[in-house]
């Protein structure tokens, strides 16, 4: 009788150190991706940016057929995202390249993440940083920037724009 | 009572204690993600990954595009030196590679390869690699040559070499040839300005009529909208011919059209008017030459 009393305490307390301790296992893991995802984010938008040309996007706004195309301020389909941001940094457009960035990384870029885009060192997106963008990148703990060069011709080869160096940053 | 109850039974106190050292060496034992990466490894393959991927995109895309650029400016500012001169080149080839290489025709500096020269597109690239991925890159480029394998397009090669250096790698490229084409539709020809000492300028405009098409119709579109055509058998010059006059058949690459007759004889009496009132003698004679 006294038996099982033990033995059923003895269970209850071994669970608890189990659960415990494989909480603490777990959340030693959970937190780590945060900083890996941060990286990895700046990188995979960089990629997509500079991979992924305009005839190829479907978007409402800067996909062909779209607001821009149609206004004219996007004239070839064959510039990658990044090398038609590029083309309004270098035609002096940075409000068209500010919402063209915002539009295209929207799926990209998780909520609880933050975003900066720079072009030859002077940030496109977002438009001023405010303190509190301040604080959340100055606080953060790993900041890896996404580097890429960006140039391109406008017209039937009368125009090289850049190069560039292009930064996207992504924190949490 | 609890002294009691727990008095004589060991066991849980083992028990107990076992737990804690494995709960203890699983804590101590359990892999940490970020201490298994070797940072240095890391950064190193990173590097390396990035400057391969930036000397490959100069090499295949960069030098083209900066070529393409520098020498469709350059043919621009040879007929613009020709035409404030009104007189043809003398050599083609060497006036061509002088402006895309220093950005000077007859050692003249022309406005138009100001920050377009091949030179000033390398040295650009060179710094931007500096200031973004810490590489030095030093090119050296020598041989411009421009020729003719289709009518309606100028090939244009040079040579390249380049290092790209890291602290921790070095890229050699030697010898490498740079191939652009451009295309000739909308720019000036030089036959045309020079000889009516720019009164008549003429941008090269390709007709839509291909050869077994030609009629009544065709051909006074083509003298309406100055199109130009090139037929196999061509007795006319090429493009790059034009810049010499010499007007010799073009074994390959003959391109001809007409004047309009119309548009030459306006411009001709308001070039009388000019010539009879004011005193412009060196493009009156060319002129009433033509």
């Amino acid at each position: 009788m006294k038996k099982g009393y033990f033995f059923t305490l003895d269970a209850m307390i071994s669970m608890g150190i189990l659960v415990l301790g494989s909480m603490l296992i777990f959340s030693a893991y959970t937190r780590l991706p945060s900083q890996t995802q941060a990286s990895e984010l700046a990188q995979g938008t960089m990629e997509f940016l500079s991979s992924t040309k305009i005839k190829d996007l479907n978007n409402e706004y800067v996909g062909i057929g779209g607001i821009l195309w149609n206004a004219g301020n996007i004239t070839n389909g064959d510039n990658t995202l990044l090398q038609q941001m590029g083309q309004f940094y270098y035609e002096g457009n940075t409000g068209n390249a500010r919402v063209f960035l915002q539009n295209v990384t929207v799926p990209l870029i998780p909520g609880q993440f933050r975003l900066e885009f720079w072009i030859d060192s002077r940030m496109v997106y977002p438009k001023e940083a405010d303190r509190q963008h301040n604080a959340s990148k100055n606080s953060t703990t790993i900041l890896i920037p996404s580097k890429k060069i960006v140039y391109g011709t406008i017209g039937e080869s009368a125009e090289l724009f850049g190069p560039y160096e292009a930064e996207a940053l992504v924190w949490q | 009572m609890a002294v009691k109850l727990i008095k004589g039974k060991k066991a849980i106190f083992f028990t107990l204690i076992a737990i804690s050292l494995v709960a203890a060496m699983a804590l101590l034992y359990t892999p940490n993600p970020a201490a298994e990466i070797n940072p240095g490894r890391f950064g190193t393959e990173a590097r390396v990954k990035s400057t391969n991927a930036l000397v490959a995109d100069i090499k295949e895309t960069y030098l083209e595009s900066a070529l393409k650029v520098s020498s469709h400016k350059a043919m621009i500012a040879l007929t613009e030196h020709m035409k404030s001169n009104n007189q043809f080149l003398a050599d083609f080839q060497g006036s061509f590679s002088e402006a895309v290489m220093m950005g000077t025709i007859d050692g003249q500096p022309s406005s138009t390869m100001r920050g377009n020269t091949m030179p000033e597109w390398l040295e650009r690239i060179s710094n931007v690699s500096r200031g973004t991925f810490n590489v030095e890159i030093n090119f050296t480029a020598h041989n411009v040559k421009a020729y003719h394998a289709e009518p309606w397009k100028v090939d244009v090669q040079l040579n390249v070499s380049f290092s790209a250096s890291t602290e921790t790698a070095v890229w050699n490229m030697t010898e490498h040839i740079a191939a652009a084409q451009i295309s000739i539709e909308g720019l000036e020809d030089p036959y045309y300005s020079v000889n009516t000492a720019g009164l008549y300028i003429k941008k090269v405009n390709r007709t839509n009529t291909t050869s077994a098409k030609w009629d009544a119709s065709s051909v006074q579109n083509h003298l309406k909208w100055e199109t130009y055509v090139h037929f196999p058998d061509s007795k006319a010059p090429s493009f790059i011919m034009r810049f010499e006059n010499r007007s010799m058949n073009s074994s390959c690459c003959g391109i001809e059209g007409l004047a309009n007759p119309q548009k030459l004889q306006t411009r001709w009496k308001a070039m009388q008017i000019t010539c009879f009132s004011t005193t412009h003698g060196r493009e009156c004679a060319a002129a009433f030459t033509m």
